[in-house]
């Protein structure tokens, strides 16, 4: 029995990764099973059972990315991208390294894009201006702004900046994900 | 590979059909049922392979499931049965599987005759 409440609260723990709505079903019916085995087979029956069901972090991994995520993952959808991606990155530290450098690479490319809109509005104002010890990547306004000297650039440097930062981020959350999957498919390989 | 390595991967590979077949002779099954049968066939299922199976069968609708408190029981049971659409695959897989086995059957007479 101990080893029973030991297993189903690690299922439980493991069970976060989980979209909410999926967590308790999988957890009943893990716990009514174990209760079965130990009324019908006895206590010896559920250590069998526990080993059936392996560690309870991989049994919620097969439960939930073998199929799930995978799936979702091949759907190339951004939506189920996403999720698949913030599902692994809570447990894969690779994964979080490559979500937060993407994330960075995502705003920078952003900014990027920013400034090449600013540009086409504000080209006086946009640039890349040095002097007074500064240096302004942007939009520099006012009687201080240093002087400009990469004005008629700018737009050509932002979009191919951006494109860059854009497809960088993109290749290293896919590279990522698929460690991770890959991993979980050896993992779960027979 | 060795011997016991293909026999996984091919008892892996077929568990959703018995799963099916047993499900549409049964009618309807709670999981530790099914795995007793699975098992009894010689399949060597275990819980992590068949939950999330059923999870993946019941999610495509191939499977419904309900959870029935029976009398004098202390805990609700899960029971599975085949839906119109898993009853439909069952009926497409039986004449691919017999014409799939027979063939590999063939192939491995040839071999081992030659």
């Amino acid at each position: 029995m101990t080893a029973m409440k030991a297993y189903l609260g690690d299922l439980k723990e493991a069970l976060e990764v989980l979209p909410e709505g999926e967590r308790e079903p999988a957890f009943r019916e893990v716990e009514a099973h174990l209760h079965e085995v130990l009324a019908q087979h006895g206590e010896e029956a559920v250590a069998t059972a526990l080993d059936g069901f392996g560690p309870a972090q991989l049994y919620v991994a097969s439960l939930a990315e073998a199929h799930e995520l995978s799936r979702s993952y091949a759907s190339r959808r951004l939506g189920h991208m996403l999720f698949t991606v913030f599902v692994f990155a809570a447990r894969s530290a690779t994964l979080t390294l490559a979500a937060t450098v993407a994330f960075v690479l995502a705003i920078t490319a952003i900014g990027l894009a920013g400034v090449a809109v600013a540009d086409i509005i504000a080209p006086q104002a946009t640039g890349l201006f040095t002097g007074d010890g500064r240096v302004v990547y942007g939009v520099a306004s006012g009687a201080d702004a240093p002087v400009e000297h990469l004005g008629r650039w700018i737009i050509l440097i932002s979009a191919i900046g951006s494109a860059l930062s854009f497809w960088a981020a993109f290749k290293v959350v896919q590279a990522g994900v698929s460690m991770r999957l890959s991993t979980l498919n050896r993992r779960l390989a027979p | 590979m060795d011997h016991g390595t293909w026999m996984t991967q091919l008892r892996k590979g077929a568990l959703d059909a018995a799963v099916l077949g047993v499900l549409a002779r049964e009618r309807r099954l709670y999981g530790l049922a099914l795995l007793d049968r699975l098992n009894a066939a010689g399949l060597g299922v275990t819980e992590g392979a068949l939950y999330p199976l059923l999870a993946r069968l019941e999610k495509a609708e191939v499977l419904a499931a309900s959870w029935v408190m029976e009398d004098g029981a202390s805990h609700p049971r899960k029971y599975y049965t085949l839906t119109p659409a898993g009853i439909g695959l069952l009926a497409q897989m039986r004449p691919s599987w017999d014409a799939f086995s027979a063939q590999v059957t063939d192939l491995m007479k040839e071999r081992s005759q030659s």
